[in-house]
């Protein structure tokens, strides 16, 4: 018996290395080559003739990448470990996390999507960048010259260039770091996300979806003014009204620009309502 | 490369090519066609199975990472001569229009059932969020599971 | 003699109290859908098959220079590269209208317009090659507004006026009706293009058999339309070609247009020329680039009334925007026309309604077929004369509803008093006095989030009227073994109208429903028994189906009679029985004894309704046998800080004549309403300059579980109808016709705003809503 599909990807060639070493010597031998975690993205591209690449590392067989560890505060994922792993892991150190899973479009993607693939693939699409940005997530990079360190900031204003093998992420364990987005239907594409998170009298930390175009980012200027001002109603009208003024978020056929600067400030409005009970 | 897994209890060994998805071979080389296809890319979850038990998109998932992991289609979710519970209350309620997701939506329940039998409604629509249904049979998916929760 | 009978068993069934029709079964298809083993067209292929992919344009309108194979066609797993100079029969594939080649020749209209076919041994082989075919385009001007499209000196879509039809109401006098008005409004409102979007995209495969036929399997609305579609394209005679439906996921009007015929020919022309089999599929992005649409309309309404509220006048003019090719356009408009005053008595109308091509993808049959951008336009503009006039919405409704007596639009005199029915049901179950109070203490509490509460009505003519030849035919034998097989043309997508074929097939014989088995159509098998549109198969396909049973049942009397020695008139059939005078016989003793006599229990049954009759010119007349009504409130809570509008209730009462299969009622009823509440709230396909930019799920986005509302009441209300088998009247479209309508009306019960443009996304909301703050 044969049966048939009618999509499918193009032939592709895959190399599944058993340790980081034999990685990074892929990565140097095949410039052409990428890494593949759990491909939901790299397959989706694929599958829609969007991606030229026809050469992949395969990195699933790396089982450390698979860990989740917390210490004194700090945790510290692997790449590897899904989104639904990691959050209903360490859902009652972060609350923002049981908003990350409740509002995921598609929850069953978030049983294969990895934490990896969504930091390196720095948009407005991936719920976790805007969280971990107010946890001031940093980045392991195993690379052929060692390994390197990134601020997740950083690395989103372009701060790491070069190839390398993502292998964890920190950060710090906040009970009060809050999350919330708009969505429509399936669309993995939110109308806009906003993650806020407290540092006591050293302020609040925030960051969105759409900082820049498509590409997420804390907001320095609403940080500013918060670190200077205690959460009265008022400051937190304020904050919503500058938060509008200070993004400048792409137009695409889900939403203007002009909705999301102002859903933008709404959400960073209930946001910090609920940091002020 | 080889494929190594369990589809609904029984081991399989297949010769598969890296660009073959784990839909692909699930319905054409082993003829498991209640696993459909809706759009290819992570949308409908249409092509979701139980991969150790979870819901995953099929179509989203290359053949041989499935090596060593155990899967659930439709097919298997009775006990060969019985229907599974779910299954019987998807006739009972009314819940078959088409027909195209139901495979999908049976599995993505099983899962809620198996995990977390008194889930309330936020929770079936959390979770039935993963399979489209054009036909709009989502309120009788959901009074399916509450039959099924109450016994 | 027998025909004698067969009627004097219709007087008794329709006398006596139904023993399956109208009781809650299980649908005949329903176990085996959930145990995965329905076989759509992509299960059934086996073996080594060709892939056929289009070549699809990538501008929306243009000459044709130069269509260039050889770069495609000498690639390796390529084995033919088809144009429409290749097409042995007639380059066709317009269902209804003749104006849609299969192929593009001369010009392009829209963007995906196929003008290749590359047929290759692997599917990315295929879809390779096809990149690599070269057309050279000369761009024409794009005309994507209707409007301008109607201008004078407009660049044409096609060799004919931009204009396809424009259709009239002509009743009364209106002008005389506005100056008699007290009130008199005129609004505009603006619908979207969607996309049915059945979840199995289209799809045909086909092969050879021995002694030269060619099969094709298929995944379709319509057999014998694909069927007499693709005989005329291969120029065979019709006995080389055989089509069957396989399981279909999915319809909503798109399977019974056009893009199936595409696929069904693009296998076969492979099949043709190559001998082999072949698959055929779109991809979802084709399939929701190419895939016939929902007609976006541009409507407005002028309206008069009395300071008491009652209707003098209604002039509308609606613009029908039907895309590069007419497809069902023409009728669409019809429809949407004559029901362009909702289900309200008006004294004095005049319509005009335009069906025009612009260098859009194709609109065409989609569920409700222009009701509800005709109701959405309807309901709005009588609720805003509601406001002018200081009445509620509930008041405005009970002075204007069709009632017996009334008149249509069209002065067709209304028998019954189903809209009536269906709306005192739906006010009453949804408690409308009491949540309109508890709304109000809401929003004096709430500063951001506001409910509303909105209601909308309907009336929808039932079946094809004056799109068609509205009959049906079906085939029913009796096996060996007591099985009453039923076999139509008509198809199951989805809807579980085969199931209700069967149960007026069980009910007429007094078998149980397990002893009716369903065959799956095939053109070889079956005679043509017309499209299965229009919320047809149950009204229509009901009769014939009686008509058959009571056929077969007339034959079983003769021979019972003789066993019983009883008059066959008299025999009761029941539970697998058939009794007279106190003495029994079993149902498959009977059947045992025909076969052993040697007659035939295989019949053909059909119906036809009744011709309508209306004038073209004014519009005037009975275009439809009957009319199914309903009413829909629609409960809503409106962030205003975000625009999002969550539907809490929906309470829907729809009037469906006789609820052969209730059970399979209600998954229409909320599937419809869940798909109207994409219309009302979320789904557009966007045509930027001609080109589809939002082809996929991800963003044209369709409900969700969660998007679902917490209730969805739905209240049966049967006030029998003339034509419908049993008095059913059509029910299969209804529901997706009132949620934008009655959506819409509760948003702007909760925020003061009467949004007159769909869909009514969260953006949209709050862009209003700042208007009106400013
Ligand atoms: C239908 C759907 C719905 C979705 N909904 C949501 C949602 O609601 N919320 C949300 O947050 N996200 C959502 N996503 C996005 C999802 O988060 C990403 O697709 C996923 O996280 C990517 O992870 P992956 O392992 O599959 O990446 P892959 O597809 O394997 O890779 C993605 C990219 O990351 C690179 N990469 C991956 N791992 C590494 C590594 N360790 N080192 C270096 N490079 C690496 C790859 O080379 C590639 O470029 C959705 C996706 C889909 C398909
Ligand atoms: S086919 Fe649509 S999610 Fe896999
Ligand atoms: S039953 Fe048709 S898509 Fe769900």
């Amino acid at each position: 018996m044969s049966m048939q599909g009618y999509l499918g990807i193009p032939r592709i060639e895959v190399m599944i290395p058993s340790s980081v070493e034999e990685a990074l010597n892929l990565l140097q031998t095949h410039p052409d080559a990428e890494i593949l975690a759990a491909g939901t993205h790299i397959i989706t591209q694929l599958t829609l003739g969007a991606k030229r690449t026809r050469k992949y590392i395969d990195i699933n067989n790396l089982h450390h990448l698979r860990k989740i560890s917390h210490h004194k505060g700090v945790a510290t994922v692997g790449s590897l470990v899904t989104h639904q792993e990691l959050a209903s892991t360490l859902i009652n150190h972060v609350p923002a996390f049981t908003t990350f899973l409740q509002k995921y479009s598609s929850p069953a993607v978030a049983n294969r999507a990895t934490v990896g693939g969504s930091i390196m693939l720095r948009s407005a699409g991936e719920d976790l960048i805007p969280i971990l940005l107010t946890l001031d997530a940093e980045l392991s990079f195993a690379t052929p010259e060692g390994v390197k360190n990134v601020p997740l900031t950083a690395f989103l204003a372009g701060g790491f260039g070069g190839r390398g093998l993502l292998q964890t992420i920190s950060f710090k364990l906040n009970g009060s770091c809050f999350f919330d987005k708009l969505w429509m239907g399936v669309s993995r594409i939110p109308l806009i996300s906003v993650a806020v998170s407290s540092e006591g009298d050293n302020g609040v930390r925030v960051a969105v979806s759409h900082k820049d175009g498509s590409t997420p980012g804390r907001v320095a200027t609403v940080e500013k003014f918060l670190s200077t001002h205690v959460l009265s109603e008022e400051v937190v009208e304020k904050a919503s009204r500058l938060m509008m003024d200070s993004i400048n978020p792409e137009s695409d056929v889900l939403a203007s620009s002009w909705y999301r600067r102002r859903v933008a400030g709404v959400l960073l409005k209930r946001l910090l309502q609920n940091l002020r009970r | 490369m080889k494929a190594e897994f369990m589809v609904n209890d029984v081991k399989y060994v297949v010769e598969v090519e890296p660009n073959e998805r784990l839909s692909d071979v699930l319905r054409r080389k082993l003829g498991f066609v209640s696993v459909k296809e809706g759009c290819g890319v992570g949308d409908c979850g249409l092509c979701i199975v139980l991969l150790d038990g979870k819901p995953v998109n099929s179509c989203l998932m290359l053949a041989y990472q499935a090596s060593g992991h155990r899967i659930t289609t439709v097919e298997g979710m009775g006990d060969g001569t019985r229907l599974h519970p779910l299954q019987q209350a998807f006739i009972d309620v009314g819940a078959v229009q088409c027909g195209f997701c139901i495979p999908a939506a049976l599995l993505v329940l099983k899962h809620l059932h198996d995990t977390k039998p008194d889930a309330d409604r936020e929770e079936v629509r959390h979770a039935l969020r993963s399979v489209l249904c054009r036909c709009g049979s989502y309120i009788r998916f959901e009074e399916a599971f509450k039959q099924v929760s109450r016994r | 003699m027998s025909e004698e009978i067969a009627r004097r068993f219709r007087e008794i069934l329709e006398a006596r109290e139904f023993l399956i029709v109208g009781k809650k079964v299980a649908r005949v298809d329903a176990l085996d859908a959930v145990l995965g083993k329905p076989l759509y067209t992509a299960d059934l292929v086996s073996g080594k098959t060709l892939y056929v992919k289009a070549v699809r344009s990538k501008i929306p309108h243009g000459y044709i220079r130069k269509i260039d194979t050889s770069p495609a066609a000498s690639r390796q797993g390529i084995v033919k590269v088809l144009t429409h100079r290749d097409i042995p029969g007639v380059n066709d594939a317009g269902s209804l209208i003749s104006d849609r080649p299969l192929l593009a020749y001369e010009k392009v209209r829209h963007i995906g317009e196929a003008v290749a076919l590359v047929v290759g041994e692997s599917l990315e082989a295929a879809e390779e090659a096809a990149d690599h075919v070269e057309v050279d385009y000369d761009p024409l001007p794009v005309v994507t507004n209707p409007r301008d499209a109607m201008k004078p000196g407009a660049p044409r879509i096609q060799d004919r006026d931009n204009i396809v039809t424009h259709f009239k109401i002509r009743k009364g006098d209106v002008e005389k009706g506005f100056k008699e008005s007290d009130v008199v409004i005129e609004r505009t409102y603006r619908t979207q293009f969607i996309t049915g979007l059945p979840l199995e995209t289209e799809i045909a495969y086909s092969f050879l058999e021995e002694g030269g036929r060619i099969t094709c399997i298929v995944s379709t609305q319509n057999l014998y339309d694909v069927y007499n579609k693709v005989v005329k394209i291969l120029g065979v005679p019709g006995e080389k070609l055989r089509v069957i439906q396989a399981a279909t996921g999915g319809g909503f009007g798109p399977k019974s247009d056009e893009t199936p015929i595409d696929v069904a020919a693009y296998a076969c022309l492979a099949t043709y020329f190559t001998g082999k089999p072949a698959l055929a599929a779109f991809s979802r992005s084709e399939a929701m680039t190419v895939q016939c649409k929902r007609h976006p309309f541009e409507i407005t309404n002028m309206v008069g009334a009395r300071n008491d509220g009652k209707l003098l006048a209604w002039r509308s003019t609606l613009i029908e925007d039907t895309g590069a090719y007419i497809s069902k356009g023409h009728l669409v408009i019809g429809r949407a026309t004559f029901h362009c005053t909702g289900p309200y008595e008006v004294p004095n109308v005049w319509a005009d309604g335009y069906c025009v091509l612009t260098n859009n993808t194709m609109a065409g049959s989609t569920r409700g077929f222009g009701a509800p951008q005709a109701h959405f336009a309807a309901e709005m503009v009588l609720n805003e004369l509601a406001e002018e006039l200081g009445l509620s919405p509930l008041e405005i409704r009970e002075i204007n509803m069709l009632r017996p007596g009334s008149l249509t639009a069209t002065s067709q005199k209304i028998e019954d008093d189903g809209l009536l029915k269906c709306y005192q049901r739906a006010v009453e179950a949804s408690e409308w006095e009491k949540r309109v109070r508890e709304i109000r203490e809401f929003n004096r509490a709430n500063k951001v989030l506001k409910k509303g509460i909105g209601i909308a009505m309907l009336y929808h003519g039932n079946t094809l009227g004056p799109e068609g030849d509205d009959f049906a035919t079906v085939i029913t034998y009796v096996e060996r073994d007591g099985k009453v097989v039923v076999q139509t043309g008509l198809t199951e997508y989805g809807t579980g109208a085969l199931t209700s074929l069967a149960i007026v097939t069980a009910e007429t014989l007094g078998l149980p429903l397990s002893m009716v088995k369903l065959e799956r159509p095939d053109t070889a098998a079956v005679p043509n028994a017309g499209p299965t549109v229009a919320s047809r198969t149950t009204v229509i396909g009901g009769q014939a189906a009686l008509d058959a049973a009571l056929k077969i049942r007339a034959t079983v009397a003769q021979v019972a009679a003789k066993m019983l020695s009883a008059n066959p008139a008299d025999l009761e059939f029941r539970d697998g029985l058939v009794k007279a005078n106190g003495r029994t016989v079993t149902w498959n003793e009977v059947v045992n004894q025909c076969f052993e006599e040697n007659i035939s229990l295989r019949v053909v049954g059909y119906y036809i309704a009744p011709p309508t009759k209306w004038d073209p010119e004014t519009g005037q007349g009975a275009p439809y046998n009957q009319y199914t009504y309903g009413a829909l409130v629609a409960e809503v809570t409106v962030d205003t800080e975000t625009g999002v509008v969550k539907v809490d209730r929906l309470t829907a009462a729809y009037d469906v004549g006789r609820a052969i299969n209730p059970l399979g009622l209600v998954a229409v009823y909320e599937g419809g309403s869940i798909m109207g509440q994409g219309y009302a709230l979320m789904e557009k396909i966007v045509h930027d300059d001609g080109v589809v930019i939002n082809p996929n799920l991800h963003t044209y986005v369709i409900p969700t579980a969660s998007d679902t509302p917490d209730e969805i009441r739905s209240i049966i209300v049967e006030v029998k109808g003339s034509m419908g088998v049993f008095g059913a009247k059509a029910m299969g479209e209804i529901p997706v016709v009132l949620p934008a309508a009655s959506i819409a009306a509760a948003v702007a019960n909760a925020t003061g705003i009467y949004i007159r443009e769909l869909p009514l996304t969260p953006q949209r909301v709050l862009e209003e809503l700042h208007k009106s703050r400013q």
